[in-house]
């Protein structure tokens, strides 16, 4: 990313040392200029895009409250969320020069659409409002209000460009002409230090945006897998995970003894992972047995050969009052449970993967939050780590 | 005239070769302290010694007490582990270079006067003052440890640090890990 600033900022002095006009025009329009801008070929950048296009989307279904009367519905590849989000956009769909462009009973809400990687809030924002106008906020005028120094791929709909400071960005526009109401995808890709992933993670987001209304293409919950969505998943988020998992093994293979445990906790993840001392001299699997019941009680009420309560449970819940129990059997791997902590005013319930991974280095436990079916993205990579860790 | 250059050359390059700390293997790698690190094909040889180093920048640090970090590391050649160890980081004074260490006097004071004059009874309330604490930004690299090699090969180190210190989260310290050999 220096490396690039950098070239870009030598061009600039370049451009601005040259005498008159006309050349300078010649310059920002050669060709050099041009690659400089796009910081990798465009054959590269071509076979990235036709890479993302490939993947097949796995979608679900968010339900959003925009305010007490509207709730729209969205389509999100799994693994990504919406989140509240009250500033604008990092692209201008007005101009930034005047205050009262847009009418007010058409101006939008913004949502945030997140990974669980999202650094910041601003990476995604969607634009929703309602309008009798089916041509509002079109990609002409976002050209205009936008300093657009490289155009990668416009249509009636969509725009993505590399702005002056060589970040890429994306607008995308949807409008339903049955309910008025129009969708502004926009986006500023995360300024990886690798040019390629900051390829991959802009024409993911592309095809996030065109699906945002895919009601039709909703990915059936069962028989889902992680090989299943892992083909499905952008570059940059691959990476993230690889990175993650590649860590565990080497903290499960080399550096945890005793009972020693490890916490990754980055953004919307969490995993937890420990050893336990008294499972591995006496080969018992709490993964196994509690698969095979129906457990459900307080902590208090496991079985005095569990340890999962303090194995990782007594960070969060208390062992007399709060509850329990075993939902059911992911695999013979995992299980899924549910907690209840007794609250005040009200109870909070969480769910939980536990996942057992036995190994000549001892015996551990895996566990992560999860949703009420246990088939989230950690839930299914969490599995599939555990059934086929090698070391 | 040629003759001459090139033994300068050559005298230069003895020079560094000389250098008591060693050539970089890897540059300074932050720390995460929930990740495993990892560097692969470490290409050493017989007789090298492999030396983990630490790198501490910490700013607004109180009597220059800096927090203590356990490294742990396992270092392996052909997956099979050649030593596997826990050691200290930053618990004494000894084996450091590169240090450059600011005391943060004036601008403690300053603050302090900040704090004085926006509460308007600033002439009373300057009769207390509180304990002597020296704030001050600290630089330096530290060498964690010395790992002698026996066989040539590709080696691959892994290693992970953290801290039960609470001042290793803060944000104005920042732990790096540079890898050297010699």
């Amino acid at each position: 990313m220096t490396r690039f600033l950098f070239l870009v900022f030598s061009g600039m002095l370049f451009l601005f040392s040259c005498k008159g006009n006309k050349e300078t025009d010649d310059f920002a329009n050669s060709e050099d200029y041009q690659n400089l801008l796009l910081g990798i070929p465009q054959a590269q950048i071509d076979s990235i895009r036709k890479s993302e296009e490939k993947k097949q989307v796995l979608l679900r279904k968010h339900s959003y409250e925009l305010d007490s009367v509207t709730t729209v519905d969205l389509m999100l590849p799994i693994g990504n969320f919406l989140k509240e989000y009250s500033f604008s956009s990092d692209i201008n769909i007005a101009d930034p020069n005047s205050t009262s462009e847009i009418d007010e009973a058409e101006s939008p809400m913004s949502v945030g659409v997140q990974n669980p990687f999202s650094d910041g809030d601003s990476g995604e924002v969607l634009l929703i409002g309602k309008s009798s106008n089916p041509n509002i906020f079109p990609v002409s005028d976002i050209k205009k209000y936008n300093e657009t120094e490289k155009i990668l791929f416009e249509s009636k709909d969509a725009l993505m460009f590399i702005d002056g400071f060589g970040r890429k960005k994306l607008y995308y526009r949807i409008y339903n002409p049955t309910t008025s109401m129009y969708y502004l995808y926009t986006a500023e890709v995360p300024k990886y230090n690798d040019q390629k992933l900051q390829y991959a993670a802009l024409f993911s987001i592309y095809k996030k945006a065109q699906n945002l209304l895919a009601f039709n293409k909703e990915t059936p919950a069962e028989n889902l897998s992680w090989e299943k969505v892992k083909s499905s998943i952008s570059e940059p988020e691959l990476k993230n995970y690889d990175a993650f998992y590649k860590s565990l093994a080497k903290d499960l293979k080399y550096f945890l003894k005793d009972n020693d445990s490890v916490n990754i906790e980055k953004g919307k993840i969490q995993l937890y992972l420990y050893r336990d001392e008294d499972h591995t001299k006496n080969t018992f699997d709490q993964v196994t047995i509690l698969g095979n019941s129906e457990f459900t009680g307080t902590f208090d009420n496991l079985d005095f050969q569990n340890r999962l309560y303090r194995g990782y449970f007594h960070r969060i819940y208390d062992r007399d009052d709060d509850e329990f129990k075993v939902i059911r059997k992911i695999s013979d791997n995992s299980i899924l449970v549910k907690t209840t902590h007794i609250g005040y005013s009200s109870d909070t319930i969480n769910y939980y993967i536990i996942s057992s991974i036995k190994t000549e280095k001892g015996q551990f436990y895996l566990i992560s939050p999860t949703n009420e079916n246990g088939d989230d993205l950690t839930s299914l990579m969490n599995d599939y780590f555990s059934k086929h860790l090698k070391i | 005239m040629m003759k001459a250059i090139f033994s300068l050359l050559i005298l230069f390059i003895v020079t560094i070769s000389c250098n008591p700390v060693g050539e970089i293997v890897t540059e300074e790698t932050p720390l995460d302290p929930q990740l495993v690190n990892t560097v692969e094909n470490l290409d050493l040889k017989k007789g090298d010694v492999l030396v983990i180093w630490g790198k501490m920048d910490a700013s607004f640090l109180k009597n220059d007490n800096v927090p203590i970090f356990h490294l742990s590391y396992n270092l392996s050649l052909d997956d099979k582990t050649i030593e596997n160890k826990t050691v200290g980081m930053f618990a004494d004074n000894s084996r450091i270079i590169n240090s450059t260490h600011e005391i943060r006097k004036e601008e403690k004071e300053e603050n302090n006067a900040d704090i004085l004059e926006d509460t308007s009874t600033n002439e009373e309330s300057s009769t207390e003052k509180p304990e002597k604490i020296a704030e001050s930004d600290w630089t330096f690299e530290q060498e964690v440890i010395q790992i002698p090699i026996e066989k040539d090969g590709k080696y691959t180190l892994d290693y992970k640090a953290n801290s039960s210190d609470q001042a290793a989260d803060s944000m104005f310290t920042k732990v790096s890990v540079i890898i050297r050999k010699k």
